[in-house]
């Protein structure tokens, strides 16, 4: 045997060289929180998940400025705008400065005569030009003459003041000084739209530097401070958070476990043996991860340290059940089933998590079975080749032959109907399960808070519900768009809802633009019909000459498209109207957002009646609960599929269904308090609590094994109690660290298996210990 | 001897007249006016306005009644050719034309809010509000005085040149606006009992 102990090592170091170099040269790490939303199954809920990754929403900054007195404020945000205005981080910045001064301004004069809905072949008769003079006249003699004068030779029928009324939002913050401030007009407000999508984390840090450094340079040492809120901020936030937590848990956790090896084996060559396979397949874990999704998940790294203190287990179980003068090789041998099913269970374990939805969890799944595979394979056929007999000595607790004084049957069937009876007890009138997406963001609620507070207060809020209307290219999507809107209209009279934003009424069809301009009338009919429409009044002649000659260039100019409006904050409304998905079957989208529904019946009806098939009808919350209904059901079919698995690894191994039952009833007991513990201490099961219990299962079985051998020879008691403390308390300690995780995924997931590890060793011992063999 | 008294009275007066052109000359300043405005509590004239667009062949004539009560309220009203009806309270501006009603928060318009405070903050007798928009400068006597404005803000400047208060003691007479492109609007305050 010593003889293969230096190919092998020389082999193992080769490939571990190999496996570091590819780490160091290809290994992408990312830290887009996205991946742990589902990526959906419907083609609803896809476009859904990719407006969360990159849609416009993802670009957009919220910013807020408080901390000085309102002048100061309102100088401190013109100067902004100015800055991130010209900065190439950013597409546009928005501060409600005079939109009449904007070049969005230049444009809907431009185009106006194609985007008013007021355009037909009688707006500019005899009689309806005389109409809007004589408005104008009442105007200029009115409060608001400057307004007029600023219209009145180019726009006398008042096009473009109808298109600005007909777009005007009314969820607009209120001003101070002319800039956007909160309602209580403390704190000033702006928004920017980053050019880098929201997943984007490097960029998102890039645009987050720039608008820090815009706010320093406007501060100019004045006492204000800003806030800012964004999905790319959020990202770059968490994305730190990860880093610091990851880092500090991993530490932490790593010489815990040191700790509790070296005070077992007191060896230094020995618990750094005990390292070696959890390491070697950590390492495995992450290039295959990296080499089948392309990057690694921040947080999947994070779950480094729990496989860490999964696999550090398999070397102890073997090390700790050594006889006295028994090689570790002749251990092996005895140990070899036990071993085998431990390592193949725990595999199964984590199969539900491979094919989960979310790209994260679906790592979490190949990170940890490739992992204990890897840790398995270095422990059952290489760790024995490596220790030497003499090198393994265990000082702890190898002592007392006292025979085990156990509590009788009875006590313990007691024990074992009563804990599950109350968990049962206190828990049945709980809600059991949580599909709230939003709780599986793994931000601190804090920040979380912060965004909210911001939306309220630029009337940004969160959309609930709102329309999809699909087509094959922009123009199609527009037409159907158009062809919606009386019947959007009719809802808004109805009281179904407040309001609603269509792409089209910012920029209408071609067919609809083409339609106006043909309805516009030729210079010398405009010409005649103004002259009778002048007659009278007091204008001076050729005051509207301005006028004729915008009409006749509309008349053949070209048609207003949604890429034109591109960097205006038009643009930007337009874009998260209209999207395009240039992947499979190149569809386009109009994403209508619906206001002050007070009656979505009527609108899941009205869509329906639409009939095309064009338009869908979305409730974004009942959606996403859907979404993550779907997914725990799928969640748990494949911990089934895996529960199967692992029934026949057991059968096979122990040669005896029945025995893999015995094995496994404890280990579905522990399952069921612990899922019970935590719905009656008031946190409803979310997919995150199922996929910790899915390691609670794979866990629990590997104990389960344990106490069953405990009884099959009596000699071996102690050592067997020995192997369970180390290896619950090593686990312990890996999931213990993640329970105090500042993020939400880590954190739910520590508290639960380590609450499954507890549970699993009492219904183990209480039902297996001891019992003797079939 | 009589002469002599006839030249020590003339000197005398002389002498007097001379101690007192300075005397009234800076006797009515902004602060008198100021505090001669704070006096009222409320008023209310009839008043003709008359604008002069570059763009019509005829002045527009505008007939109504302007009132101001303490602190911040200023409405005013056209009876003809057209109804309007402009009421500020505070930073709330309400346009009411036959047309419909239409609010708007002056603080979010900084030309329309200085173009406001030109005769609110007059009428108030509010130094800090009117220098805070305008450079002011003030002439004549408290019997008949001018206070001429000029914008400050980018906002109100581009637009409008000057404003000339025209006034007897605590009472307007006369607010003429020059706006930039030549445009004017002379308001003319009534005789009193004719309001109304």
């Amino acid at each position: 045997m010593g003889g293969a102990r230096k190919p092998t090592i020389a082999v193992w170091a080769l490939l571990v060289a190999a496996a570091l170099a590819w780490c160091a040269t290809a290994l992408k790490v990312d830290s887009d929180f996205s991946a742990f939303l589902p990526g959906g199954q419907s083609e609803v809920q896809r476009i859904l998940s990719r407006e969360l990754r990159d849609g416009l929403a993802s670009r957009l900054l919220l910013v807020e400025i408080a901390h000085s007195d309102p002048a100061r404020l309102a100088l401190i945000s013109r100067a902004m705008v100015r800055t991130l205005s010209a900065d190439p981080e950013f597409r546009h910045a928005a501060n409600g400065e005079s939109t009449l001064q904007a070049p969005e301004l230049a444009l809907i004069e431009r185009y106006r005569y194609q985007l008013s809905d007021r355009i037909d072949a009688a707006h500019f008769d005899a009689a309806a030009l005389r109409d809007a003079l004589e408005e104008r006249l009442e105007g200029l003699a009115g409060g608001g003459s400057v307004l007029e004068k600023r219209w009145l030779a180019n726009d006398p029928t008042g096009e473009t003041l109808h298109i600005l009324a007909q777009w005007a939002t009314p969820l607009q913050p209120r001003r101070v000084d002319g800039v956007w401030f909160a309602r209580s007009g403390d704190a000033a407000l702006l928004v920017a739209q980053t050019t880098a999508p929201g997943w984007d984390v490097d960029g998102q840090q890039r645009a987050l530097a720039a608008l820090t450094r815009a706010f320093d340079a406007a501060r100019a040492g004045e006492t204000a401070q800003m806030r800012f809120s964004s999905p790319g901020a959020m990202s770059v936030a968490s994305r730190a958070l990860i880093a610091s937590d990851v880092t500090r848990l991993s530490i932490a956790s790593t010489l815990l476990i040191l700790g509790i090896l070296f005070w077992v084996y007191r060896s230094a060559p020995t618990v750094v043996l005990c390292f070696i396979p959890a390491a070697t397949g950590l390492l495995a874990g992450i290039v295959a991860v990296g080499a089948w999704f392309g990057t690694v998940q921040g947080i999947t790294l994070g779950f480094g340290a729990t496989l860490l203190g999964e696999a550090v287990d398999y070397p102890s179980f073997l090390l700790t059940q050594l006889r006295p003068a028994e090689t570790v090789a002749d251990a092996r041998t005895r140990l070899a089933p036990t071993l085998r099913m431990a390592i193949l269970t725990t595999a199964c374990g984590s199969l539900a998590l491979l094919f989960a939805d979310f790209p994260g969890l679906a790592q979490l799944g190949m990170l940890t079975m490739v992992g204990i595979l890897t840790a398995g394979a270095m422990t059952y056929w290489v760790l024995p080749l490596w220790i030497p007999a003499s090198m393994v000595r265990v000082p702890v607790a190898t002592g007392s032959r006292r025979p085990l004084r156990l509590p009788g049957w009875q006590v313990r069937w007691a024990l074992v109907l009563i804990v599950p009876a109350l968990a049962a007890a206190f828990s049945w009138n709980k809600p059991w399960f949580d599909d709230n997406v939003a709780n599986m963001n793994p931000l601190p609620a804090a920040l979380k808070e912060l965004d909210r507070e911001l939306r309220d207060a630029l009337g940004a809020p969160n959309v609930r519900y709102l329309l999809v209307v699909s087509g094959s290219t922009e123009q199609d999507v527009l037409l159907h768009a158009e062809a919606l809107r009386p019947e959007l209209v009719r809802w808004v009279g109805r009281g179904a809802i407040g309001g609603f934003d269509l792409v089209s009424d910012l920029v209408p069809s071609a067919a609809t633009q083409k339609a106006r301009q043909r309805a516009l009338p030729s210079a010398p009919q405009l010409r005649a019909n103004l002259e009778q429409a002048l007659a009278g009044l007091p204008f001076r002649p050729r005051t509207f000459d301005p006028f004729l000659a915008d009409v006749e260039r509309a008349r053949g100019g070209e048609a207003l498209t949604p890429s034109a409006l591109s960097g205006t904050a038009l643009g930007m409304k337009a874009e998260s109207l209209l999207r395009h998905d240039a992947g499979a079957g190149d569809a386009w989208y109009a994403v209508v957002p619906l206001r002050g529904v007070t009656d979505p019946e009527a609108i899941a009806q009205g869509a329906a009646a639409t009939g095309s098939g064009q338009v869908m009808a979305i409730d974004l919350r009942a959606e996403s609960s859907l979404m993550m209904t779907a997914f725990r059901l799928r969640a748990l079919l494949f911990a089934g599929i895996g529960a199967l698995l692992i029934f026949a690894v057991l059968a096979q191994g122990l040669r005896s269904a029945a025995r893999a039952l015995q094995l496994m009833v404890p280990v579905a007991l522990s399952i069921a308090v612990t899922a019970g513990t935590l719905v009656a201490s008031g946190s409803p099961l979310s997919v995150l609590h199922l996929v910790a219990l899915l390691l609670v299962l794979g866990i629990g079985i590997n104990y389960a094994l344990f106490f069953a051998r405990a009884g099959i020879a009596q000699e071996d008691t102690w050592r067997t109690l020995r192997t369970l403390a180390v290896v619950s308390s090593t686990t312990l300690c890996a999931f213990g660290m993640l329970a105090v995780s500042r993020i939400a995924v880590l954190q739910v997931i520590g508290v639960t298996v380590a609450l499954g590890v507890v549970c699993s060793l009492f219904f183990c011992a209480a039902l297996l210990f001891a019992r003797e063999p079939a | 001897m009589r002469r002599r008294a006839e030249w020590g009275f003339a000197v005398a007066s002389l002498l007097l007249a001379l101690a007192a052109l300075p005397v009234t000359a800076t006797a009515f300043d902004m602060a008198e006016l100021m505090a001669l405005m704070q006096r009222v509590e409320s008023s209310r004239v009839a008043f003709e306005e008359t604008k002069y667009v570059s763009t019509l062949t005829a002045p527009l004539v505008r007939r109504g009644a302007l009132s101001y009560v303490r602190p911040d309220r200023l409405e005013m009203r056209v009876e003809s050719p057209y109804f309007e009806r402009m009421e500020i309270v505070g930073d709330l501006l309400v346009i009411e034309t036959k047309r419909g009603t239409r609010q708007l928060d002056l603080l979010g318009e900084p030309g329309l809010a200085a173009w406001v405070a030109s005769i609110r903050a007059t009428l108030a007798g509010d130094r800090a509000t009117l220098a805070r928009h305008f450079a002011f400068k003030l002439s004549g006597q408290a019997a008949r005085w001018t206070l001429a404005l000029t914008p400050i803000e980018p906002a109100l400047s581009g637009v409008v040149a000057t404003v000339t208060i025209d006034g007897v003691q605590a009472q307007l007479t006369r607010i003429e606006v020059d706006e930039r492109m030549g445009d004017r609007s002379v308001l003319v305050v009534q005789p009193t009992g004719s309001a109304k």
